[in-house]
């Protein structure tokens, strides 16, 4: 029944990145089926360590959207960088108690992303919630040592 | 939809889906897309209560009618509350209670949370309401408690209630439940001779004897709740067994004081 379940919502979130395909070719970008598979596969981890559940087709969607036309993003760096960000957005959203909606979120990470981390996800993954806002407010460079490692 | 998935699991999933979508709007969330574990599988015992309510082989149908029941039950409560509180002795622990179980029908949101109880209220009925019980159905048998005893009260003065109360004042308080006392004392007088409560020292020597013959409590039971419905009856007939185990060891010791004075 749980694998049931688990193969439908796999099956909502890949009809809705296969529905991205012509918004990211735009941009140059390509998500193949077995870099979905992987990231589909990632989501499981990421969210239980936050302790999340998704129901339908997920934030992966979201993130595609909102980073396709970050100009630190090619074809190559792409499905590596949305797992990344997709597991740094679980995080956050649980630190912030649900404060912040998906949106408020994901818009913060591309300013860090696209600002300060200049398109490290390595970076931008290591801050943590309090550093997220305090950089997306106020811009600036991010070192290493800023992260929480 | 995946053929692994049942049409009746398929049902329960999508009302899932449209719970926590309900759920994320009600907190300006609407566009969200995950929610913390624990609040999901809050979602889905309240789901899994509201459709126990009224079982049937389409989900979305049980459900409506599983709410519907509950929407009739919490307007059945609010009437229990007034009821309660206009029937009730003036007591600060008692009000009190009935003030939070008002903020808690204030905020209960049976189409979310059906299934929350209130935190435990500090004022306890003579009998606790069974612990399987949730939400509404669980407040319906506190204040249900509280009426038959406010029932039981209102057989009494207030004068006779109040020295009843004050035979707890020497363990540092008002009593913990308001018909305790009246009923150990109106259970006593039952079997003695009439007049007032509570019970004098003197009178409690007596009461043993009368206490030692075989169903002496069902019997002062059926003298005290003549006049009073019979669910009044019925209710304080549950505390009677524990009463019974609480008498053990003062009747052996030929010593009734600690029951009926508070200090046990």
């Amino acid at each position: 029944m749980e694998n049931a379940l688990e193969i439908y919502q796999e099956q909502l979130a890949r009809r809705e990145l296969r529905s991205l395909s012509g918004l990211l070719a735009g941009h140059g970008l390509v998500l193949t089926e077995e870099d979905v598979s992987s990231l589909l596969e990632l989501r499981r981890p990421a969210l239980q360590n936050a302790g999340r559940v998704e129901l339908g087709g997920g934030v992966l969607p979201k993130l595609a959207r909102a980073f396709c036309d970050s100009p630190y993003v090619d074809r190559e760096s792409f499905p590596t960088v949305l797992g990344d960000l997709q597991d740094a957005f679980y995080y956050y959203k649980t630190e912030s108690l649900d404060q912040f909606s998906d949106e408020e979120l994901i818009e913060y990470m591309v300013k860090v992303f696209n600002g300060p981390a200049e398109g490290s996800a390595e970076l931008l993954c290591g801050l943590s919630l309090e550093e997220l806002c305090r950089w997306a407010r106020n811009g600036g460079a991010i070192s290493f040592e800023e992260g929480i490692y | 939809m995946n053929q692994e998935l049942t049409p009746a699991a398929a049902g329960a999933y999508l009302l899932l889906a449209d719970r926590v979508q309900a759920y994320l709007q009600s907190r300006g969330r609407a566009g969200d897309t995950s929610l913390r574990t624990e609040t999901a599988r809050e979602l889905l015992t309240s789901l899994e209560y509201t459709l126990s309510l009224s079982p049937g082989p389409d989900p979305a149908q049980s459900y409506a009618h599983g709410l519907a029941i509950l929407r009739r039950r919490e307007r059945e409560v609010w009437d229990l509350l007034r009821l309660v509180r206009a029937t009730a002795p003036e007591d600060g622990g008692l009000f009190g209670a009935l003030t939070e179980i008002e903020a808690f029908l204030r905020g209960y949101e049976p189409e979310l949370f059906a299934h929350l109880r209130p935190p435990e209220p500090d004022y306890a009925p003579l009998l606790p309401p069974p612990g399987e019980l949730l939400g509404v159905d669980w407040v319906r048998a506190y204040l249900d408690r509280l009426w038959l005893e406010n029932q039981f009260l209102a057989a009494f003065s207030p004068e006779e209630l109040a020295a009843c109360w004050d035979t707890s004042l020497g363990l540092g308080g008002p009593p913990e439940n308001l018909a305790e006392k009246p009923l150990l004392h109106g259970l006593g007088r039952a079997l003695l001779s009439p007049g007032p409560l509570p019970l004098a020292g003197e009178d409690l020597e007596a009461l043993a004897t009368a206490l030692a013959r075989p169903g002496a409590l069902d019997r002062g039971l059926d003298r005290l709740c003549r006049e009073l419905p019979a669910r009044v009856r019925e209710y304080l007939a549950g505390y009677l067994p524990g009463l019974a185990l609480r008498l053990e060891g003062p009747m052996r010791r030929g010593d009734l004081t600690p029951v009926f004075y508070g200090a046990e």
